[in-house]
């Protein structure tokens, strides 16, 4: 573990307290300002989204998908989220390797698509994420299409709440050319607000929001698609 | 930073002179700054922005205990936090975790806090590869210069000189399409992504509540850099901490659409501690190195810890109408525009940035756009008063006695009207011989110089207000 | 802040309007007579002091403002025809004596009974019409401390739209800095010149003969620039342009 010895870190406060004009050596504590930071059970948990609030959201997200060059897809049922994200697969760009390679985060939503069914007649490697497997990076390196399923879908953003971790890497959603993320219609939720408070009730505290494929505008301000991160992103959001 | 060795009036008048640079910067200006004022225009946008200027206000109050609670948390999870008095301290702390990793490549995120603190030199001595992966930092890292924009890095750049440069030092077929550029860029970097050992970030803001940090870019690189490498060191000011996720979630907005006018950026990383699973994705280990570098100082002075509430959008910059002549390389300092005027002397010395103190016409423009309505222009005057008086807690020295005594002259004089009406009368029939016919003066000499440079000095009126008002009829007065 | 005096104004005649632009404090004074305004002029006024507060030398301003507090001691409404003065007295002269007691409640006072022309005539006195007449093509330059600082935009083109045969075309940029700055443009001559050189580019875009504003300080700048480009555009106070009668100044 790195840091501090105790001496210069005492000292690094001592400075920050005699600035603020208080006593050198007398820690302050969070305790001490109960208004600063809240208490656990006085933060306002987030919303369900109720069916009715639903078209009125829906409207909302296609506005801010468009504006971040995030491609909507609002589909039925499963089955034609899987079919979609087949047709995507078949035809994803090639970027960084020669032969087809899909990753998917470990996560019962895809799972259920059965992916692996619809592609079995292509000549398609669908690699799932799994909790300490070495090769997790060298697989995402190779991959034409990463596929995960976020938390949440906030819909006057544009944005996608994506955890990571065990069985979720952060490269799913990175180091592809094409990010498809897969979400139900009852994980849309308003506001920013409401992605933050579904982010504090998550365990972990490793979370990136997304929205839309990577861009740059730093050569003479024109906007180019695909700086660093996927060059793609399509969202598909099942209605049941 | 590199220092240049010319003043800022050289490197001033060389940039009024840069074309490319003025319709770059007018670009962002007009796109960007324009955008931002548009939305001060609504009543609840202005709202929130003095709710988050409060917010800045308490944290700073207590940005001791937020410190804490912050590192507190981090270390729970494995995290590495060291809080580091001065850049030097900053700087061995992180070569000495480079060293114990055997880094031999650094990715980076873009950090003004990094080369604030000096850190490329130290490393690249330790044959470090530090290269840099925001594009625009990129680009002003292969062409041997420095940022001229906080959010813009090489906007000083044009595509034909981008073009220029990829072909030089990539070998790259020469392009002038941004696609082209871009795409050339992401190959390049990538490789250099997928096989570096340390990724180094700065933070753009941190919450005490969660005890995390966050990044927020549009390109991707900086997932990529704290993904990646083995190890993540963060470097933050000090200043750069929020209470709360509400908090949070309020300040990252505004950053945004200060910055760029985002409602958001395509990437908002939040992370606090090494990522605890096995499969080699995301840092085995992180470190937050907490920079004071001068800031706990401007933190206890009265006059100047406002400015610690700045959050580093860049909207000051894309309303200033100094910095859209000048650009960023005339301040010669790690900080340029408007934020720059008053944080480059505070950090780097006042007398030796006296030019950023009274360099500005204190307009007003850029406490308008920022998005936690700092008064830039009062604190510009707070500098120009510590240079006239000299200080003893800035260790400043008076800047000129000349002109001390001079302006201690004016002062006597405008309390004499007397002799005020005498000297003007002096100076009326002093102006006559440098007058052309039409009484016009196209040169003048000694201080006043300056007026005569680009404009000519109109004649003094024969008979001043107030001998014309001496002189009307009785009845009229 | 509009509890002023509409029957009596003290001038507060800008140093500057007294030795370049007298002009500009007699057109004043005339608009105010139409009003049925008595305007007088305190004796013994000099400068407001703003060169050497905005230089860092507080010591002198307070001079400054200490005789200036003496001059308009009895006034009940002072008018000014710059925006940047009546900003001096409003803000910064509490801002001076801050830790003195006493002047700064003499300092409260001044400002409170302080108006930049274009809002005492609006503002204060509420003029609705004028029986102004001017046959122009007109632009107007917002200095920063009226614009920014006092928060005065509308009232100028107010009173500029009861002026017959005026014609307003509003420049782009019309509350960018001009680049004056006070001493900033003498000291910082190559930036200062950029900034106005943009100003009268965007002047000039208008076609209009003349550009209007409520400082002189801006405009003696602006016309600086606009006689050594050997320009036509004239510069002019709106009280120049509200006193002038019968179509001509």
């Amino acid at each position: 573990m790195h840091g501090n010895s105790m001496k210069t870190e005492q000292d690094f406060f001592s400075t920050m307290r005699r600035s603020l004009g208080l006593p050198v050596d007398v820690d302050r504590t969070v305790q001490d300002f109960p208004d600063l930071l809240p208490a656990a059970d006085t933060v306002s948990q987030s919303s369900k989204t109720d069916g009715e609030a639903a078209a009125d959201l829906l409207d909302l997200l296609q506005t801010s998908c468009a504006k971040h060059h995030l491609t909507l897809h609002i589909v039925d049922d499963r089955e034609q989220a899987a079919a979609l994200i087949a047709e995507m697969v078949k035809v994803a760009e090639l970027e960084f390797h020669d032969s087809r390679h899909v990753i998917l985060h470990d996560h019962p939503l895809l799972a259920g698509l059965r992916l692996w069914k619809r592609l079995e007649d292509e000549i398609v490697t669908i690699h799932t994420c799994a909790p300490g497997d070495p090769d997790t990076r060298e697989k995402h390196e190779i991959c034409c299409v990463g596929i995960t399923a976020p938390e949440c879908v906030v819909a006057t953003h544009g944005t996608i709440v994506q955890q990571t971790g065990d069985g979720q890497p952060r490269a799913t959603s990175l180091l592809p050319s094409h990010h498809i993320a897969v979400a139900t219609m009852n994980s849309v939720v308003r506001g920013l607000e409401e992605g933050f408070r579904k982010m504090r009730e998550m365990p972990g505290s490793s979370f990136v929001f997304i929205s839309g494929p990577s861009k740059t505008a730093d050569i003479e301000a024109q906007l180019v698609l695909g700086a660093h991160g996927p060059r793609h992103m399509d969202l598909i959001l099942i209605r049941t | 930073m590199i220092a240049s060795d010319k003043s800022y009036r050289e490197l001033a008048a060389a940039a009024i002179q840069d074309e490319q640079l003025r319709d770059n910067i007018n670009f962002i200006q007009q796109r960007i700054g324009k955008g931002t004022f548009a939305f001060w225009e609504d009543e609840g946008n202005r709202q929130w922005r003095t709710r988050v200027k409060e917010q800045r206000e308490r944290s700073l109050e207590h940005l001791d205990i937020l410190l804490a609670t912050l590192a507190e948390k981090i270390r729970n999870r494995g995290g590495n936090v060291y809080f580091a008095k001065t850049a030097d301290d900053a700087v061995a702390y992180i070569g000495k975790v480079a060293r114990e990793h055997d880094v031999k490549r650094v990715v980076k995120g873009k950090s003004m806090t990094s080369h604030e603190i000096g850190m490329h030199p130290v490393l690249e001595d330790m044959d470090t590869e530090v290269l840099e992966t925001d594009l625009g930092e990129y680009i002003v890292q292969l062409a041997g210069s420095a940022p001229s924009h906080i959010i813009a890095p090489c906007t000083h750049m044009n595509k034909e000189q981008i073009a220029d440069l990829f072909h030089e030092k990539l070998g790259m077929e020469k392009s002038v399409e941004p696609e082209v550029l871009v795409r050339e860029a992401r190959n390049v970097l990538r490789k250099k992504l997928l096989s570096a050992d340390m990724g180094i970030t700065g933070c753009n803001l941190a919450c005490a509540e969660t005890g995390q940090i966050c990044l927020v870019s549009n390109e991707g690189n900086i997932r990529m850099a704290t993904t990646l490498p083995k190890v993540h060191v963060a470097v933050m000011g000090m200043e750069r901490v929020v209470p709360t996720l509400q908090d949070f979630s309020d300040t990252l907005q505004l950053l945004t659409m200060a910055a760029a006018v985002q409602d958001i950026s395509t990437y908002v990383s939040f992370m606090g501690g090494p990522e605890k699973t096995d499969n080699g994705d995301g840092p085995e280990e992180f470190h937050l190195v907490v920079v004071d570098n001068g800031r706990s100082k401007i933190l206890g002075d009265g006059e100047f810890r406002e400015i610690l509430s700045c959050i580093r959008c860049g909207a000051c910059l894309n309303a200033c109408p100094v910095y859209g002549r000048i650009g960023g390389h005339a301040y010669n300092a790690n900080y340029p525009g408007p934020i720059g005027a008053v944080i480059s002397p505070l950090l780097e010395g006042i007398n030796r940035h006296a030019d950023l103190c009274t360099g500005e016409t204190l307009c007003g423009a850029c406490k308008d756009i920022c998005p936690v309505s700092n008064d830039i222009p009062r604190m510009l005057l707070a500098l120009r008063r510590t240079l006239a008086q000299g200080s003893e807690y800035w260790n400043t020295s008076r800047h000129s006695r000349t002109e001390g005594y001079g302006w201690g002259v004016f002062g006597y004089v405008t309390a004499h009207p007397g002799l005020y009406r005498t000297l003007l009368k002096i100076g009326r029939l002093a102006m006559k011989p440098f007058a052309g016919t039409d009484g016009w003066t196209k040169k003048l000499f000694g201080p006043a110089a300056g007026w005569t440079k680009h404009r000519d000095l109109r004649p003094m009126a024969r008979r001043s207000f107030s001998e014309r008002w001496k002189q009307r009829p009785e009845r009229d007065r | 802040m509009n509890e002023g005096d509409n029957t009596s104004a003290a001038l507060f005649i800008q140093c500057l309007v007294d030795s370049h632009y007298p002009v500009v404090g007699e057109a004043m004074v005339r608009v105010l007579e139409r009003l049925g305004i008595r305007s007088y002029y305190p004796d013994g006024q000099t400068c407001c002091g703003q060169p050497a507060y905005n230089n860092g030398y507080v010591d002198a301003a307070k001079k400054s403002a200490l005789h200036f507090f003496q001059v308009f001691d009895g006034a009940d409404t002072i008018v000014c025809p710059s925006g940047s003065c009546t900003y001096m007295v409003r803000h910064h002269y509490p801002e001076l004596f801050k830790d003195e007691p006493e002047l700064l409640v003499k300092a409260h006072r001044m400002a409170a009974k302080t108006y930049e022309f274009s809002e005492y005539l609006r503002d204060v006195v509420k003029v609705e019409r004028l029986d102004s007449h001017l046959d122009a093509g007109v632009t107007v330059h917002d200095s920063c401390h009226l614009t920014r600082g006092l928060g005065v935009h509308r009232q100028p083109r107010e009173l500029l739209a009861m002026v017959k045969g005026l014609e307003l075309v509003e420049m782009d940029e019309s509350d960018t800095c001009c680049g004056f700055g006070g001493t900033f443009s003498v000291k910082y001559p190559d930036i200062s010149g950029a900034l106005v050189d943009d100003k009268v580019d965007h002047i000039l875009a208008t076609g209009a003969e003349y550009v209007v504003g409520c400082d002189m300080s801006c405009l003696m700048n602006i016309e600086g620039r606009l006689h050594r480009r050997n320009e036509r555009v004239k510069v002019l106070h709106l009280a120049q342009v509200l006193a002038a009668e019968g179509g001509a100044l």
